[in-house]
């Protein structure tokens, strides 16, 4: 990375029963551009240390433009043995912004079968970069 | 001179619906913090300042209370308070990421709304991008121009929607959650504020070990109670001040309740496992009987674990929100809705609450919170026979505490054994387990069942 890239921070906490307790040494990993970038294990208090994810200039997110994506984007995918795997793509970052994962992850049943144990979120495009955007 | 109108109660929770109205999608029911919090992710962008992002907030609070207050969706016969849906109402995506720079703001501003001066109720506060859709509201990005030319949130607003506005400030919570005191907690406060914060943080730091215990629920608020503060927002992306102000309050509030209720389902828990797991009929509303108990609670610990699912009363009558709990349950787990229960329901719902069973983690080493009421001789019930649990495991150890019978029912056995404790201990001997003594029997037990040796020195003697 040089030094004029700009960039954001992405930091994951896990955790299960709707915040009631923490997901310790579950393994987070983090995709940029399809590529592997950082694998990270969950401490006891469920949360992970922090990644550097490139994203397009401040500036960018500071004036109405529909040109360029004023945030970059990553891929986060969350496993703990005994809960449903849970997939992130599209998680947005912002030049000198950091940005929370928090994520909650759901026990699987008893007899969970292969194709079952995911749950993918794919994070719509932000409202106020989709062009005619309206309220009410 | 016109009356001043109340201020109206924020929900604690609300009932999202991710799609348009008549779109079959889930219904997630999620604090109005975390609700907030990711409406102004979705709406605004983080790179802006705080009053834009402050006044912004304002108007998607008010947006969002005025669903409610006038019961939008409700009254149309849809059993949620709001869409996620951008296009009706504002965008919630779930699974998004949280901005810290707009989590800030929104921890002190998801209970501040706007209104009108003499109007009780939230202002519909409409508002568009500005830039491809101009509207009879807000404009995002206007908002965003003027707070740089220096205007603040009020004056913003009143361009936007006119004079005569009052933005209320710090509304109170509906029903079980307290409002914050208005006034920061910290080191060398008293009273029951601080006594309230010390029993949520301990009941937190048992799921979350980081968190010191505080030894002593007192009411004063020392260093330890500031230790444990201290290391509950940094595990919460809090400010780092050691003071209780807002932000701090309402997290753990919400974290507690989090907390509290997989406590309460394990006590529940234990009375349920011992009916017939087995399917026996289909379950209709109106129906009565233990294995409508079991059902519900069923559902009651699969919803604890997913936010697709409302919680249900374990009432042992199947009625309408039972059958809107087992409905959202179906639906998510793409199983067919039915009305009433069948076989096909009932054992993916037990194999959900067994795969509950297997990851939770082990926290039945620790003994249960305080009951909140003073259990004495002639009480009985499953509280008395988790103190007579306790009391029993500490008479193993400590020969100075006679043992009892576990049966649930307070009499003279159990009575003797509380009063001892409580000479062994240094607390008042009337044989009564309040708070204190039902904290300090709690602390010794977990210490013992931790194997900790446990240095005491009322009377006097070293325990083993």
């Amino acid at each position: 990375m040089t030094v004029d890239e700009s960039f954001g921070i992405l930091r994951v906490s896990v955790q299960s029963g709707n915040g009631a307790y923490p997901v310790q040494g579950a393994a987070v990993i983090v995709y940029y551009n399809k590529k592997v970038i950082k694998v990270m294990t969950t401490n006891r208090d469920g949360r992970t240390g922090e990644v550097d994810i490139s994203a397009p200039p401040a500036a960018l997110s500071k004036e109405p433009q529909s040109k360029y994506s004023p945030y970059g984007v990553c891929d986060v995918s969350v496993n703990k043995e005994g809960y449903y795997t849970n997939i992130y793509r599209n998680v947005q970052i912002f030049d000198n912004e950091i940005s929370n994962l928090e994520v909650r992850l759901i026990p699987l049943p008893e007899y969970a079968k292969g194709e079952d144990t995911f749950k993918v979120f794919d994070i719509t495009k932000h409202n106020l970069a989709v062009t005619g955007g309206y309220n009410g | 001179m016109a009356e001043t109108p109340d201020n109206i109660y924020v929900p604690a929770y609300i009932k999202v619906h991710l799609g348009r109205p008549k779109e079959n999608a889930e219904n997630v029911t999620v604090s109005f913090l975390e609700y907030i919090k990711n409406v102004a992710c979705s709406e605004i962008y983080p790179t802006w300042n705080e009053t834009a992002i402050k006044t912004n907030i304002y108007c998607q609070v008010s947006f969002a209370l005025n669903r409610i207050y006038t019961e939008w969706y409700k009254s149309r016969g849809y059993d949620f308070d709001i869409t996620g849906s951008p296009a009706v109402d504002q965008a919630y995506v779930k699974g998004r990421s949280i901005f810290s720079d707009i989590e800030k703001v929104a921890n002190e501003a998801f209970n501040d709304y706007i209104r009108r001066e003499g109007s009780g109720e939230p202002l519909f506060a409409q508002y568009c991008d500005g830039k491809t859709a101009t509207c009879d509201g807000l404009s995002q990005w206007g908002s965003y121009e003027l707070s740089k030319q220096g205007y603040t949130p009020f004056q913003i607003l009143t361009r936007y929607y006119g004079e005569g506005l009052q933005i209320i400030y710090d509304a109170d919570l509906v029903v079980n959650i307290p409002s914050y005191p208005g006034k920061a907690l910290k080191k060398g406060d008293r009273g029951d504020n601080v006594r309230y914060i010390q029993t949520q943080l301990n009941a937190v730091g048992r799921n979350y070990p980081s968190i010191p215990k505080i030894p002593r629920v007192d009411g004063i608020f020392g260093e330890l109670t500031q230790s444990a503060v201290l290391e509950f927002q940094r595990i919460f992306e809090l400010e780092k001040d050691g003071i209780v102000g807002k932000s701090t309050w309402y997290k753990l509030k919400f974290i507690y309740a989090a907390v509290r209720k997989l406590s309460e389902l394990d006590s529940l828990g234990a009375d349920i496992v011992s009916y017939s797991m087995q399917y026996k009929r289909p379950l209709e509303i109106g129906m009565v009987g233990n294995d409508v108990k079991l059902f519900q609670y069923l559902l009651d610990v699969v919803a604890a674990y997913n936010d697709a699912i409302s919680s249900v009363k374990v009432t042992g009558t199947f009625d309408e929100s039972t059958q809107q709990s087992m409905q959202a349950f179906q639906r998510y787990y793409g199983l067919e809705i039915t009305q009433s229960s069948n076989l096909a329901t009932f054992k993916r719902l037990y194999d959900e609450y067994a795969g509950i069973m297997t990851v939770r983690p082990e926290v039945s080493n620790s003994a249960r919170e305080y009951p909140g009421y003073i259990l004495r001789l002639g009480a009985t019930g499953r509280d008395v026979r988790n103190l007579q649990e306790y009391l029993l495991y500490i008479s193993t150890r400590n020969n100075k505490i006679p043992g009892l019978i576990v049966d649930g029912v307070f009499e003279k056995y159990t009575y003797e054994s509380v009063k001892a404790f409580q000479k062994e201990y240094g607390l008042t001997q009337d044989g009564l387990v309040g708070e204190k003594t039902w904290n300090e029997i709690a602390r010794v037990y977990d210490e013992y069942k931790n194997s900790v040796a446990v240095a005491k020195q009322y009377s006097g003697q070293k325990l083993v």
